[in-house]
Order: C-alpha cells, then structure tokens, then sequence
C-alpha cells in the first residue's frame, strides 16, 4: 500500500483523483482510467576508449481516457498537477454524449500486486564511477581479447519508472519497475575487412544482480567472438531450405511469426489471419507458445499491466491449437472475454494497446545436433537481429546476424548477414523437430507497434524448420 | 503564434542557460520544443479516437572543460529546472574529457534573419479543428470502400494537427527559434480475395490543411493498392532488374546518408569510408538539399547548433562532394560545419533527362523483373554493406506490370546497388526529408 501512494510528494491529491474521474464520466460511459506516471532514465556510453556521453532523463506525466463502446476520448500533459489532471479529464470525456450532470461514485479501493521485481532506484544503487570503470574495463577486455578489435562501442542504460493507474471503478494498482541494460558492439579488422559482433543483456533488478563485472566480461567476450567468426563468413545461399534454430534469442521468430498476430486489437477488428480461428490447428502440433509476464525479474515482465491488470502466464497455442489471444481492457470486453494482462502503453501519452509480455515455445524432447544431422542441405541460424510481420497475411522476416552453413549433416563454412522470409502459420506448420534445451533471451528485446516501444522478451528451444526462404546472394 | 508566446520560449531557454552557469557550467546549450495538436481515428463509419497532443520537451547539454553531459525533462518549474542543471552538470563531472567536445565556433553561426524564416511559409494557423479532421478521415474510409467491392474491412483512417515551436540558445551567443504547423490524413485498409488478404495504407502529410491531398484519393490510392496485391504468386529465385518505389527508395538513400554522417566517417564504421571525391553513385546522379524550400516538410534555415546549409550539394555527378557533419563531427574531420546537425533538409536525387523516367517507361526499361512496393526487416549491415531485406511487389513482364509477389528477399551489397542504379522516375515524394523518386537498380538477387 505504500508503493500506492508514491504520486503524494507531487502537486495531486487522492480527492484530486476521485474528482477527475467524475469529470470523466457521463451516462453509458463503458470504461475510463487515470494514469501517473514518472521515470528517470540514464545512458552511459563509451565509445573510442572514452565515455563521452553522460544522459539523463527525467519526465513525469498524466494521461486520463474515456471509453465507449469501441470508442476512446484520450489526453495527457507533461504534469502531475490538479489543473492538468482536470483538463485532461475534461478533453477524454468529450468523446461521451454532451448530455447534462452524471453523478459517479466510486469507492476507491487498492488491487493486491505480487511483486516480480524489486522497486529499486536503479540510477541512485550504483555510482556513476563505478558505471564509468566499468565501461573502461569492458572496453580494455575487448582488445585484449583480440588484436584485430579496432573499435569498440559500450553502454549502461537504467530506468526508473513509478506507474500508478485508477480504474473507473475505483480500483488502483501501482508498480516500481527498474530496468537495466549492457550493450557492446565491437569491430574487428582483418587484411582491410571490417566486420562486427554484438551482445548484451539485463533486466529488472540493480546493476548490480544484473550486471556484474563477469557477466560484463561475458558479453564483450560474445561479440567480438561473433566479430572474428564474421571475418570468414561467406555469402550466404539464396532460395528454400531446412532452417535449424538456436536456442534463446531466436524467439524472435515466434514473436513475428504468430505473437502480433494474437494481439487482440487485430483480431477484434478481424484484420488478423488469426482472427475467428481459436480451437483451430494454427501450426505443428510440436508447438506450445506462451505468453508470460510474470517470469521473476525478466525484461518482458510486468508486476501488473498499464491498466491495473496483473499479468498472467497465457498459453497461446498448445499442441498446435489456438486456444486464446492477447488482451487489454477495451478489446477484451469487445470480444467478450477477460483482460489477459497485456495491456501495455508506452508512457502516459501514449494510448494502452494489448503487447507481448515474455513469449516463448515450450521445449520439446529433441537435441540440437539431431536437427543438424538430417539436415543434407540448408542453414543453421544462432544469433538474430531485429524482424517484422505483416499481420493481415502473416509474412514475417527475422535477419540472423550469426549463421553457418549445413551440408550432408554437419556445420561447414560462417555466412553473411542474411534475412530469413516465411508466412508465420505456414512456417509454424513446419516445424518438425523441437529441442529439449528452451532458453530466454539476455534481456535485450524492445518491441514496436503504431509507434510505440516496450521492453519485452523472447524465448525458444533449438529448433528445426523444414523449410523458410533464405535471403542470401550465392545462387 | 502568437508573439509573445515565441518569446517565452526563448525566456525560459535564457533562463536555463544563465542557471547553468551559475552553477558551474563552461559552455551549454538548449533545444526546446513545444507541441499542441489533436488527432482523432475513425473506423468502420465510426469516431473511434479522439486525442490531444500537447508536450514541451527540454534538452540541455552542459560542458565541464571539455567533459559533456545531458539531460532531458519536460518540467520548466524553477524546482525541475534546478535538478535537471544539477543532473546535467553531475553527468558531466563523470564523463571523460574529450578535447573535440564543445559548441560550435561562433563564426559558424547563422545570423537569423526574419524574413528568411517567414519566407519558409512553415506556419498555418488556425489549425484544422476536429470536425475538419473527422469530416477528412471518414471521408478518406468511405472512398476506400467505395472504390472496390473486395474491400472488406478497414484499419481506420486518422487526420491530425499540430503546432510545434521550438527554441535553440547556447552560452556561444546563438538565440533563435521558430514555429511550424503539419497536418496529415492516413488510411488504412484490407482486400480479400479468397482466403487471400492484403492490406495496404495511404497518407499525406502537409504544412496547411489545405496542401493536403483529397481524401478521395488517398481513399482509392489504399483501397487500390491492397487490391492490386491480392492473390500474390512466387518467382523463381534468381538475378533482376529491381525498381524501388519512392516510398521505399527513401531508405536506400537513407542507407547512404548514414554512411555520410560524420560519426560513421571519423570512426569508419561505415562502408564508404574516406569517400570524398569518390564516385559512389553513376555520373548522371546528383544529391542536392533544398533547405529553404517554401512549406517543405524539412525546410530550415538553422540546425540545431544554429549553423545553415552553406553548400547544398552532397553528390556531385555521382562523386561524394561533403559529408553531413555537426560541428563536433567537423572538428574531429578538420572540415568546417555542413548545418546537418539536425539531419538533412528536403535532399533531391537530381538526375540528367536520359536518366528520368515515368513509372510506366521504367517498367518498359526493366523488361522483366521486380518493383518493390514494401521492405521488411532490418537485414543491412552499414558497417560492411550487405544488404539482404523480406520484400513484396510485382513481376514484370515483357516491360508491364504482370502480377502482385510477396515473401521475397532482395539481397546485394549497398555499394554495388548504388554504383549500379540505372534511372530513376519522375515522381519523386516530398513527403519527407528524402524527397526520393523511384529507383532502379540493374540487378540484384530475388530469392523465393
């Protein structure tokens, strides 16, 4: 109940509150909220052996919405004061009827939140010098990992972000969410070739749990073994193939592949292949997708959503059977279902839409090295970019950054950069063998939609596709 | 806007800079922006969102000697203010010392000149007020619908306004600002065919209400491009001709202005490095920023270190004629400033008339091939110039427009793909700060 109140060292009241939302509310009035919001964010990034950029971020803010029907009256304002709250209120509500007096009584009352993640204020836990030393040291690790690292590019970045949401009904819920993250990206130099490796990772903790100075050292070690692996890498082949996963990262696939196209503001509106298809076969029945918020400190994870919900692990697809989608408040009960706990908004100005969480497919029984070995002809994918779907007919593509080549069963030469391109059921149609050995990613996936990031993640086992098209040059 | 509200910006801009000072700042600099605006989505016949817009956003960068650090707030309350200098100047003692760090020289500012500014034609007031916009956006999903029956559903379509001001000062005597209104209508729709959908979206987005398209048209544009892309078929992996659309030619150019940045070229993190002088694009091609361009949508008279563009072209006769460089870019290179600090203003791709053709002749040239009308993906490395991306579009054959394709990849290397365009079409769109036409490029590998 304490966190409940972190919004009373600010310029607004909880009578302030109960006031905006009787300025919200009008008869027929389906659903509305308030929502606080304040973050501090920092990035310490090194690059050319300096740390030359020192930011930091304060920002602090309202939103309030209206609902009715399938229709939303929104406003927000850079404040969290009584006058920006009232007129914000005053904006939302015109999406109502201008119809005379409304009373809306409400009791206020506090909705129970299990905790996954501390409410630390990551940016004060850690001195900025240590934050500094660090990336010194990360810097220093990389050239001495490897002559051939020419150029290295490090970073710490935090956030702090405090969220408060009162429902119309009157019920509240508050969350403390720290994030904090590492990224390295170092290039190396071979005979006048450049090529690069990255990695990086964090989560919801301190810096410290996070990020130690091993972990640290493991990434870096990571992306300039990725950078040396790139300076043999041929030109990747071009055409249809099997296509074997790692395991981890890789998730990303799943996220394009099926994951928007369960969102449910998509399939309410019915401009998802997905949509109308629940109890239908969607992909191989080897495959288990589920959505999770509430993996203990993940990137992906949420204590309680953008709208008070608290999140849930939600199975999406089970033996290759669509048994739900994903949820916010205003299409849940649209379709005449209960909110899913993904209902997700950027920051205060943004509107809440349903996002992913943490998605991941269930492991399997199958071993990497099976997939590899009856694979005659065709690629095997471990590290991956960034990817993107189509939802109204399921294209997606995902660019693996580290690949190899199968041939007659074994892993032969590094290939170049290349984009991996399918349509999301019918690749999830051909998986045929899932790996027992399911990882989640390090802590690095942002997700966008209609222009709005959030933090979230991704998981997978290994796992073989039979066939995808393959982006490469070499005919 | 009104005048005095201009001034207030410039007042609150003063007030942190003097604070930042006194607090022990040795050079620092403010940008501040201000929005006011609405939008509203309409779907299905229906008003299905209606929101405000109204945001300040504060940027200041202090240096300590030559250690530089920065914050960012949104709260302009003497109390905010005076954390955020507190944090920016904390930043600063932290970050390490770096000799190039600093403010622009002022000999390289611009002397802001009023009728300059006003010449841009940038501001149209009042705005468009929500019934203009909901009258826009229905308008725009009827027509969708109209066009064709096997238009059977709809994303919405959207319409907004906005006013934004902003304000640039710095401890090296630079003090200016200005203000600019954009509006804009989108629309987005899904054909089916079948078991077959496709959806496909248009926009335009204009200074003045007035300058903007019809909704009518942008109603067919989306409602006949999701059509057209009904029922896509496969194409035989191999090597064609492939023409970009001006909507995704923008990132080709995009690609190469990146390698161009200042940043990339003093660190050589790019695939053209050292490329002054060298001939990158074919002999007939020349870039060519117009920042003084009247109601551009990125037309300017500063960047945001106070400095102009004082040399317009980039690419001369397809050979690399300057980077784009801030003035902490410019020290690092020896070069002088290029007033690109805020990116590049309204830069046309200028070619000779044997090279500039309409769509329709381009297919003719190409004979057989692809036109790329999406991008997927993010499969390019500017570091070594591969570039392989998820693509859809049509087949070309017999030099016309054949059938729509879909889940292909296009893969080459960025500097092959730019030394090997061989025309570009004559409908370039201004939308942008890349006003790019069509492209097409010789070969590159099409996989299915």
């Amino acid at each position: 109940m304490t966190h409940d109140a972190w919004w009373t060292d600010t310029g607004l009241a909880w009578e302030d509150l109960e006031k905006g939302l009787r300025r919200l509310a009008f008869s027929g009035i389906d659903d509305g909220d308030i929502y606080l919001e304040r973050r501090c964010s920092e990035l310490w990034a090194l690059s050319e052996h300096q740390v030359k950029t020192a930011n930091y971020e304060a920002t602090s803010g309202l939103g309030a919405r209206a609902i009715l029907g399938e229709q939303t009256g929104f406003a927000y304002a850079d404040a969290l004061d009584r006058e920006a709250l009232a007129d914000a209120c005053h904006f939302a509500r015109r999406i109502g009827p201008a119809t005379a007096d409304f009373r809306h009584r409400v009791a206020l009352r506090a909705q129970p939140v299990t905790r996954l993640y501390p409410p630390l204020d990551v940016l004060a836990g850690s001195s900025a010098r240590e934050k500094v030393a660090l990336l010194q040291m990360a810097d220093r690790y990389a050239h001495e990992r490897d002559a051939r690292v020419v150029d290295v590019s490090a970073s710490f970045a935090a956030s702090y972000e405090e969220v408060f949401v009162l429902a119309l009904d009157g019920r509240h819920a508050s969350d403390i969410r720290p994030l904090v993250r590492f990224d390295v990206t170092v290039v190396v130099e071979q005979d006048g070739r450049r090529e690069n490796g990255y990695a990086g990772g964090g989560g919801r903790d301190s810096y410290e749990k996070v990020l130690s100075e091993t972990a640290i050292k493991a990434f870096v070690a990571e992306a300039v073994r990725q950078a040396l692996v790139n300076l043999d890498a041929v030109p990747a082949p071009a055409g249809q193939m099997p296509v074997v996963l790692g395991n981890g990262w890789p998730g990303v696939l799943l996220h394009e592949a099926v994951g928007h196209g369960l969102e449910g503001d998509f399939n309410r509106k019915g401009t998802s292949l997905f949509a109308g298809r629940i109890g239908e076969r969607v992909c191989s029945p080897l495959c288990t997708v589920i959505d999770d918020g509430t993996l203990q400190g993940r990137r992906g994870s949420l204590s309680v959503d953008d709208e008070g919900t608290p999140s849930a692990r939600n199975v999406l697809i089970e033996n290759g059977v669509l048994k739900g989608y994903l949820q916010d408040r205003l299409n849940a009960r649209l379709m005449g279902v209960a909110p899913t706990g993904n209902g997700r908004r950027e920051n205060y100005a943004c509107l809440p839409m349903p996002r992913m969480t943490n998605t991941y497919l269930a492991g399997g029984r199958q071993e990497r090295e099976e997939m590899i070995a009856s694979v005659a002809r065709g690629i095997y994918a471990e590290q991956f970019g960034g990817g993107q779907v189509d939802i109204s007919n399921g294209q997606f593509v995902f660019a693996a950054t580290q690949a190899r080549l199968i041939e007659n069963g074994r892993l032969t030469a590094p290939l170049k950069g290349v984009t991996l391109i399918g349509n999301g059921p019918q690749v999830m149609g051909k998986v045929s063998m899932v790996g027992s050995d399911l990882a989640f990613d390090s802590g690095i996936g942002t997700c966008g939609k209609n222009g709005q990031n959030v933090p979230v993640g991704v998981g997978q086992p290994s796992l073989k596709i039979d066939e995808l098209t393959v982006g490469g040059t070499a005919l | 806007m009104k005048e005095d509200e201009q001034q207030d910006l410039g007042t609150i801009a003063r007030d942190i800079l003097d604070l930042a000072k006194k607090r022990g700042a040795d050079q620092c600099a403010v940008a501040i922006g201000e929005s006011l605006g609405h939008s509203l989505q309409w779907r299905n016949a229906k008003l299905e969102e209606l929101s405000r817009e109204q945001g300040r956003d504060v940027s200041l960068t202090v240096y300590r000697g030559h250690r530089k650090g920065r914050v960012e707030c949104k709260d302009t309350h003497a109390e905010a203010l005076e954390k955020a200098v507190a944090a920016a100047l904390a930043a600063a003692t932290y970050a390490e010392e770096d000799e190039f760090a600093g403010l622009a020289d002022p000999s390289d500012l611009t002397v802001v000149d009023e009728t300059q500014m006003q010449a841009l034609d940038l501001l149209h007031l009042p705005l468009p007020d929500l019934p203009t916009l909901s009258e826009l956006a229905a308008r725009a999903e009827q027509a969708a619908y109209a066009s064709d029956k096997r238009i059977v559903n709809s994303d919405g379509a959207g319409a907004y306004a906005v006013e934004n001001r902003f304000w640039y000062g710095a401890s090296n005597g630079f003090s200016a600002g200005g203000c600019a209104t954009r509006c804009g209508v989108n629309v987005s729709v899904l054909a089916q065919s079948g078991e077959n959908q496709q959806s496909n979206y248009a926009y335009d987005r204009r200074r003045c209400v007035a300058d903007l398209g019809t909704p009518e048209r942008l109603g067919r544009e989306a409602a006949e491009k999701a059509v057209a892309a009904l029922d896509p078929r496969v194409v035989a992996t191999g090597e064609y001709p492939v023409l970009f659309v001006p909507e995704v030619a923008a990132s080709l150019v995009g690609h190469l202005l990146r390698a161009l940045d200042g940043q990339t070229q003093f660190r050589k993190l790019g695939f053209l490095t050292d490329a002054l002088g060298r001939a990158v694009l074919p002999p007939w091609l020349s870039l060519i920023e117009e920042p003084l361009l009247v109601r551009g949508a990125a037309s300017a008279v500063f960047d945001r270190e106070g400095i102009a563009v004082r040399e317009p072209v980039l690419v001369e006769a397809g050979r690399i004629h300057r980077y784009l460089l801030d003035s902490y870019a410019a020290r690092r290179l020896k070069m002088a400033p290029t007033g690109n600090g805020s990116g590049v203003h309204n830069l046309k791709l200028v070619a000779d008339g044997d090279h500039m053709r309409s769509p329709a002749q381009l297919h003719e040239r190409m004979r057989r091939g692809v036109v790329v009308t999406d991008l997927m993906g993010y499969g390019v490395n500017e570091l070594t110039g591969d570039y392989s991306r998820g693509a859809s579009g049509f087949w070309v054959e017999d030099g016309k427009i054949a059938y729509p394709v879909d889940g292909i990849t296009l893969a080459g290397t960025l500097g092959e793909m730019f030394s090997s365009i061989v025309a570009l079409g004559d409908d370039s769109d201004d939308r942008g700060r890349i006003h790019a036409p069509s492209i097409l490029i010789e070969k590159m590998t099409v996989a299915r």
